[in-house]
């Protein structure tokens, strides 16, 4: 992982991780593995977690997927790999976001990024969650599960 | 068909399981009537998914039960060739409708408890997106975004 004491800015040429937190798979993939758009709309604040893969072995690219499932109550079903260029559409770019002694207890991580510079309304945030979801391809199972409901 | 033993309770959350059941038991009784009872279902699931604060994480709001009204007319009102969409419930309350051919022929309608609807399309390299209200009838500007992507 990213050295905690030295977190690079994002590069256009990283690839991040979109994690698929839900009960049900099928709310947020389609039936061929494509991601649905609602997995990338911005809720809640207008920008979006995603965590980086630089410095990441893959084990530990899952290992912050589990945390961050066990911290919200969901069951980790997957995850989309999308590069940072591909992220960066109209006003939207990636930010470094580490997090360090969250007041919540969202366990630390040095690799976590947010696409910011979502606009605020519905639509405009719809066409984006469109654009990025296409880019994302198809989903990545974690392991040891097929992520089927 | 759902069946489910009515339980009244005088808290919140018994009050709110209560509406629940009552709006299954209203949405079962009118597949009779409704031309795709697949989308029933698919309604149904979204709501008991979504019927408390909290359902989806901190911050996530319940799909109301107006949400689910607009979003059950709205369906029922689609021309038969378009009652195929994807149904699902959105972390703001809203209940989302998808029609997808394929990624680059896409639309996403946003159903709010108001009666907006918030709309966005991929069609090739065009990206229309916009919001209208309902009022009872598919608007106008759907049913044109609807045929481009649905259609052949």
């Amino acid at each position: 992982m990213i050295d905690p004491d030295n977190v690079p800015a994002v590069d256009l040429d990283e690839t991040v991780a979109r994690y698929v937190l839900a009960s049900k798979v099928s709310r947020l993939v389609f039936e061929d593995g494509g991601a649905k758009p609602q997995l990338f709309y911005p809720y809640k604040h207008v920008d979006l977690s995603v965590n980086r893969h630089l410095d990441c072995t893959q084990e530990e690219v899952w290992r912050f997927g589990n945390g961050v499932a066990e911290h919200q109550g969901k069951t980790l079903q997957g995850r989309f790999d999308i590069s940072v260029n591909d992220c960066t559409i109209g006003s939207l770019k990636v930010e470094a976001s580490q997090i360090k002694d969250h007041p919540s207890g969202v366990p630390d991580n040095p690799n976590h990024a947010d696409v910011i510079g979502f606009p605020e309304t519905k639509a405009d945030q719809k066409v984006l969650g469109l654009k990025l979801a296409e880019k994302a391809g198809k989903r990545i199972p974690p392991p040891a599960n097929d992520g089927s409901d | 068909m759902i069946t489910m033993e009515r339980k009244f309770g005088v808290s919140q959350a018994a009050a709110e399981v209560d509406q629940f059941l009552q709006t299954v038991t209203e949405l079962n009784s009118e597949t009779v009537t409704f031309s795709n009872h697949s989308l029933v279902d698919q309604l149904i699931d979204a709501y008991s998914e979504a019927q408390l604060d909290g359902w989806d994480g901190d911050g996530s709001v319940a799909v109301a039960r107006e949400t689910l009204q607009v979003a059950r007319e709205l369906v029922d009102g689609l021309p038969t060739a378009y009652r195929t969409p994807e149904i699902s419930a959105e972390p703001d309350g809203h209940i989302e409708l998808i029609w997808r051919v394929n990624s680059r022929r896409i639309l996403t309608v946003s159903v709010d408890a108001s009666g907006l609807l918030h709309w966005a399309a991929l069609i090739g390299d065009e990206d229309p997106r916009g919001t209208c209200n309902f009022d009872g009838q598919t608007p106008a500007t759907l049913l044109y975004w609807l045929g481009r992507v649905c259609g052949g």
